[in-house]
């Protein structure tokens, strides 16, 4: 059990291997009991597993890679997307398989929006919605094609990501509202926790801010240093604090002061593959492209390294926080179980 | 590749990361407009038995008719890259797509993008180079340019036809058993006048050895330290010189009607003492062919000047040329001296030329987008290129599309190679100059409205 420690200062935590399937780790889902989880494979198998790393139950869903894995956040059923075009959900209580859409092209996004009911999926210029098993509707934009999107935190409005902009779509309405406009193209976006700021990164390497003044009125930060485009953003569950990534560079961005303030947390050396935020916010769990996993505090204080050896795609923290599942390239999971005394 | 762009000012080298073994996957890019057989070729190389696991992106419109592992549409989306430079772009949807096909266990051992008949090749080629995530995964192997050779020249005159053909490292003339053989040259001809770097075969039904399109590194410094003798050919802005023995005298140079109007001369006196060698006469007379020539009405005289004769429209036209002191002197003709049937006369008696030297004229073409090629001997002032270079870049990097050279850097050991798209520009090391080669540097440029005589006399004035 290899221990997940820096230099003279006490283990965090553990790692273990969990499960070695046959190819990448595309995403990860946990389900709403917290005893297993979805994993979605690049050869478009998907893998139910228990936290034990008991394989429950394992299809072939999609031809072609699986792009996305979404737990229904109310536990009933289960969505994925592929490169075959399609978005799947899985009944679990009738054990069914509804195929909701097939197109041409790769569905590259797939969201429930946070009571579970809406599940949002975007493909190029168009987002598909549904209700339960039902179609309500497609928004298009025939100028812009989606890069990222996000459902607001208990909310019923969907934010997407574009080349040059950053919008709001509400259900019942054809068009969306533009929060920001900013010359580059968005690559990321995340909403804060409490709903009321959006971060999105772009690919020329700016962090864009919009913030909900008090009343109607909102504000735009614009963040600039990054080296390259800014893929990865994790909000601070409660606090106004955000976590990047752009290219090998951590940056932590305390906003909760009159002074926004970026630590840069100087530990990757290769390109960030995934930020995470621990549920509780104590930690934030990063992770690159030669297999190095770091943790490191809401502070920027880097305290634990990890080295997997192979190309990280993806972390997930479980809902307790108490553990972090490291998907990788090579199709094997690890357990990162997180130290109770500290 | 970085960008040199209007903030930047210092041009970086390549680490030694560069030495360790290459594991990116080749990428070709595939341009051409519709209809020139891209798709055929496509499904040639997929059916092809290479062992290899092929990805293809093809464009919205693509349509390839066999059942293939992975073949992704794409619909192309351009992003403007907010660094101040305004060609720096690159595309969103490829850079989207190829991250996802990276993310497997078993890699694909080559990817191809077909673009749309109408797609500018620059973006294509800079994801590769701007973006960190494209440049660490992925390397683009070539650009392949397909053209109809029936319809071609119809569009030959249009933006997105010279940028495809500028940025094709091979261009395949395709149905070519259509177009009859002179046709065939014509059009080899006037490609070549846009773009010398590009390798041209002649093709029907899209049919090729793949060796010569896959796996071809023409985006690698390392594969083509050298640049080739034939992209290399020297151009310069007269077709002859020739050097005679002359005594102290009168003399006359006969010419008779020809294919232009005038003819611009330059006439100079070889001289070892005052260090005025053929080699220097040649250089001076690169810049002084960009001067305002001067009426050659009272003959012809040795000096740093260009003269400009006009010819009679019938009977032949007669220069007195006067020679002052016994030597060797060199004669530069505007055109081939058999055009005009020149000869230098003394009287009755036609003085032999002792060496003579044809030159390619950089005129045959009157195309917008042209190469033009630089070779000086010496040792390049690294600070004083490396302004040069990024104000060039920074001041003409639109009409730049692509940049190749082999420079002699003084104090440096190793030839310096590097190469351009556009604003971008990347260079390194390359091999060692021996102790007995002639140092020298080769640079070529290939773009929209190139200036010839200020890029060349831009790089000499880099000279030590």
């Amino acid at each position: 059990m290899p221990a997940l420690a820096q230099d003279n200062r006490p283990a965090v935590g553990t790692v273990d291997p969990l499960v070695s399937l046959d190819d990448a780790i595309t995403g990860i889902s946990w389900d709403d009991s917290g005893e297993s989880f979805y994993a979605g494979l690049a050869n478009g198998s998907i893998y139910y597993i228990s936290k034990d790393g008991e394989l429950l139950r394992h299809w072939k869903a999609h031809k072609g890679g699986v792009t996305r894995v979404a737990v229904n956040p109310d536990g009933a059923d289960f969505a994925s997307a592929g490169e075959d075009g399609r978005v799947l959900l899985w009944d679990k209580n009738r054990r069914e398989t509804i195929e909701l859409a097939n197109e041409p092209v790769w569905i590259e996004q797939l969201e429930w929006s946070s009571r579970g009911n809406v599940l949002a999926a975007a493909a190029g210029k168009s987002i598909y919605l549904w209700r339960g098993s039902e179609s309500i509707g497609v928004w298009y934009d025939a100028r812009r094609h989606v890069q990222a999107m996000s459902w607001q935190p208990a909310g019923s409005k969907l934010a997407t990501a574009t080349n040059k902009g950053l919008y709001l779509w509400h259900l019942g309405n054809e068009e969306p509202a533009e929060l920001l406009a900013f010359p580059g193209a968005a690559v990321s976006v995340a909403w804060k926790p409490d709903g009321r700021a959006l971060a999105v990164g772009t690919q020329d390497g700016f962090l864009q801010i919009w913030r909900q003044g008090n009343g109607s009125g909102s504000s735009q930060l614009t963040m600039s240093g990054y080296p390259g485009k800014v893929s990865h953003l994790s909000w601070h569950p409660q606090k106004n604090v955000l976590a990047t990534a752009g290219g090998s560079d951590l940056v932590i961005w305390d906003m909760s002061g009159s002074k926004r303030k970026a630590v840069p947390v100087n530990c990757h050396e290769h390109m960030i593959t995934a930020v995470s935020f621990s549920p509780d916010g104590s930690y934030v769990a990063s992770s690159d492209m030669s297999g190095q996993v770091y943790l490191c505090s809401a502070k920027g204080e880097c305290i634990g390294a990890l080295r997997t050896g192979v190309e990280i795609t993806s972390l997930t923290w479980d809902v307790p926080g108490s553990r972090l599942l490291l998907g990788g390239i090579e199709g094997r999971i690890d357990t990162f179980y997180l130290n109770s005394l500290l | 590749m970085m960008a040199v762009c209007a903030q930047e000012t210092c041009i970086e080298e390549h680490g030694a990361d560069m030495n360790i073994q290459d594991e990116r996957v080749p990428v070709t890019v595939l341009t051409g407009f519709l209809g020139s057989g891209k798709t055929t070729l496509l499904n040639h190389i997929l059916t092809a038995e290479h062992g290899k696991r092929i990805a293809v992106i093809e464009n919205e419109y693509g349509e390839i008719g066999i059942d293939h592992e992975l073949v992704v549409q794409s619909d192309e989306e351009i992003f403007e890259m907010n660094n101040g430079c305004i060609c720096c772009t690159v595309r969103g949807d490829l850079i989207r797509i190829l991250g996802r096909l990276m993310q497997r266990k078993n890699k694909f051992d080559h990817i191809l993008i077909e673009t749309t008949g109408m797609a500018d090749p620059a973006p294509v080629a800079q994801t590769f180079f701007m973006d960190d995530e494209m440049k660490s995964r992925l390397r683009l192997d070539a650009i392949i340019t397909m053209v109809d050779a029936r319809h071609v020249v119809q569009h030959f005159d249009s933006d997105e036809c010279q940028s495809q053909l500028a940025f094709g490292d091979v261009v395949l003339l395709n149905k070519a058993d259509l177009v009859d053989e002179p046709a065939l040259l014509e059009l080899e001809d006037r490609i070549t006048a846009m773009n010398r770097m590009a390798r041209i075969h002649r093709t029907v039904r899209a049919e090729i050895d793949l060796d010569h399109i896959l796996g071809i590194r023409a985006f690698d410094l390392h594969a083509r330290a050298e640049l080739s003798p034939q992209i290399m050919r020297e151009e310069l802005p007269f077709e002859w010189a020739g050097i005679y023995s002359l005594d102290a005298g009168v003399y006359q140079l006969v010419l008779q009607p020809g294919p232009d109007p005038t003819i611009d001369l330059v006439l100079g006196r070889l001289s070892d003492d005052t260090g005025t060698d053929f080699e220097s006469w040649k250089a001076m007379a690169l810049t002084l062919y960009s001067d305002t020539p001067e009426a050659a009405s009272t003959g012809l005289s040795p000096g740093v000047r260009l003269y400009q004769q006009a010819l009679a429209d019938e009977g032949e036209t007669v220069v007195e040329v006067k020679i002052d002191e016994p030597g060797q002197y060199v004669l530069f003709t505007q055109h081939l001296p058999e055009e005009f049937s020149m000869s230098l006369c003394s009287g009755e008696t036609i003085i032999d030329v002792e060496s003579g030297h044809e030159y390619a004229s950089p005129h045959e073409h009157d195309e917008t987008v042209t190469s033009v090629g630089v070779r000086l001997a010496g040792d390049l002032d690294p600070k004083a290129f490396e302004a040069w270079v990024v104000n060039l870049l920074r001041t003409r990097g639109t009409d730049i599309f692509r940049m190749k050279g082999v420079l002699s850097i003084a104090g440096d050991e190793e030839r310096f190679v590097f190469q351009g798209v556009h604003m971008l520009f990347d260079g390194e090391k390359g091999k060692p100059w021996h102790p007995q080669e002639t140092r020298e540097s080769q640079l070529i440029f290939i773009g929209r409205n190139l200036d010839r005589e200020s890029l060349t006399s831009g790089v000499t004035s880099c000279l030590l």
